[in-house]
């Protein structure tokens, strides 16, 4: 972006400042005393989310508080907008992990051998797979909807009713497809639960309680993942019994 | 500026923030110190090292609040204030990792040249080991980690690109402010890590996480002494045939 373009995206910024100034009524997280900070913190996360790299929402900054290229930023101001910017991007970033995957076996393997496990959150303790099952027909009781959507659909749209569901740190889905075709032929989702919260089956009355395909498209299996000997992925590879 | 009196800041210094275990300063962070401050206790700040930190921080899936954390009791421990220049140049370092991160992710591979640069900030752990005397024994003890395949010469096939890369992100889950690299050439990761009384504990978890990834034989893990010398350290990192 040119500086003039800079400019003129941070004169966004300086009518802002004017608006708000004085101001209570901005909701700033966590709160910060100085306007100044927290105007510079709004108008980070809106560079942040149109793609502006830091070194430049710096550069910006430099330029709207009058100062020469490389010298000093206030130290609280820089870090107030450093941190502004890290947690748009990072908020982004899960944003689109939010999407339900199709892998192959061996991606989810290496997907979770890389979130799962140390560090970001506990191991999933229960295994949902759902394939596609019988549809009854329409004048039994299913649904016409289910004539029209293949088992395709129908697993897409329980991989999203489980994925809306399960959200605690461990916790995932993933639709499986083999390795020579695109088209997913399963659902895993990876099930972080107590002894007594029975999460597992809350997931599997979810599904039941959506019109997913009608009655019996969907063949839903729970597996516990522990008490294996070589962990969880050993479990979950032999309840999955694949690797390819 | 003597240790002990850098000792008594670091006694009576808390971490702030997310790292605010209580006790002492984890060992591996005091590690950083001379590579930060070579000149020891009241000498300039190494950028470079300082960006080198940052981007093994985005890296390793660790937040830019946990570094600018870090990094202010690693400035407590000198008795400075983290300067303006250094939370800019650990931002903008952590910041550009993190966005090719994000685009590694989206591509599916890592981006070109990051094992040469990695193997770098390896090495460059490990010879500053000598730099360390000006901080006396608030400086922990390097050592170099090892996760070796059987590989070619056991009759075995090579680990994946893909198996390699889980491990160097599992190592740097498990070392969290470790360099880490892989060495496709040697079949092998290597890790500047630091020396403390839970490296061995650490070791195992990682042994243990490595012997779950592997379908087939699992790699060993091995904890290797640093060579005082610049060429031994080049050895053990290269070494021949």
């Amino acid at each position: 972006m040119s500086p003039d373009g800079r400019r003129s995206r941070w004169s966004r910024w300086a009518g802002a400042r004017d608006e708000v100034a004085g101001s209570t009524a901005q909701p700033v997280e966590p709160p910060l005393d100085d306007d100044l900070v927290q105007d510079v913190v709004t108008m980070t996360g809106q560079a942040a989310v149109d793609g502006l790299p830091l070194s430049a929402v710096l550069e910006d900054l430099r330029l709207v508080l009058d100062l020469a290229p490389g010298a000093d930023l206030p130290a609280p101001v820089l870090r107030a907008c450093a941190l502004a910017w890290a947690s748009v991007q990072q908020e982004l970033a899960a944003g689109s992990a939010d999407d339900v995957a199709v892998r192959t076996w061996h991606e989810l393997e290496s997907h979770l051998w890389g979130s799962v496990g140390l560090g970001e959150g506990p191991d999933p303790t229960w295994l949902v797979e759902v394939r596609a099952g019988t549809p009854r027909p329409a004048e039994a009781g299913g649904s016409a909807l289910a004539s029209v959507l293949g088992p395709v659909d129908h697993l897409r749209g329980a991989a999203q009713v489980l994925a809306s569901y399960l959200v605690r740190p461990g916790e995932q889905v993933s639709l499986l497809r083999p390795p020579t075709g695109q088209e997913p032929d399963r659902v895993l989702a990876l099930v972080v639960s107590g002894p007594d919260e029975g999460r597992p089956e809350l997931a599997r009355a979810r599904l039941q309680a959506q019109p997913i395909g009608g009655e019996g498209a969907l063949d839903v299996r729970v597996v516990a993942l522990t008490g294996h000997p070589d962990g969880m992925l050993a479990a979950l590879r032999e309840a999955v019994e694949r690797r390819d | 500026m003597g240790w002990t009196w850098v000792t008594d800041r670091l006694a009576r210094s808390r971490p702030a923030g997310a790292s605010s275990a209580a006790g002492a300063t984890p060992p591996d962070l005091r590690a950083q110190l001379p590579r930060l401050w070579p000149d020891g206790p009241g000498g300039r700040v190494d950028e470079e090292a300082l960006a080198v930190l940052s981007r093994g921080y985005a890296r390793a899936g660790r937040t830019l609040q946990d570094l600018l954390a870090d990094l202010d009791v690693l400035c407590s421990v000198v008795g400075i204030g983290a300067s303006s220049r250094m939370i800019e140049a650990s931002s903008v370092a952590w910041s550009d990792a993190f966005l090719d991160g994000v685009a590694a992710q989206a591509s599916g591979s890592p981006a070109p040249g990051r094992d040469v640069e990695e193997l770098r900030e390896v090495e460059r752990l490990l010879h500053q080991d000598g730099n360390g005397a000006s901080w006396g024994p608030l400086v922990p003890v390097g050592r170099l980690l090892l996760v070796t395949w059987p590989g070619p010469n056991a009759g075995r096939p090579r680990p994946s690109a893909e198996e390699l890369d889980r491990v160097v992100r599992e190592t740097r889950q498990v070392f969290p402010r470790s360099a880490v690299a892989p060495q496709p050439a040697y079949d092998r990761v290597v890790a500047a890590v630091a020396d403390s009384p839970s490296l061995p504990g650490r070791v195992s978890t990682l042994a243990a996480r490595c012997a779950e990834l592997a379908a087939d034989v699992p790699p060993a893990v091995s904890l290797a002494d640093v060579p005082a010398d610049a060429g031994g350290v080049d050895r053990l990192l290269r070494p021949a045939g």
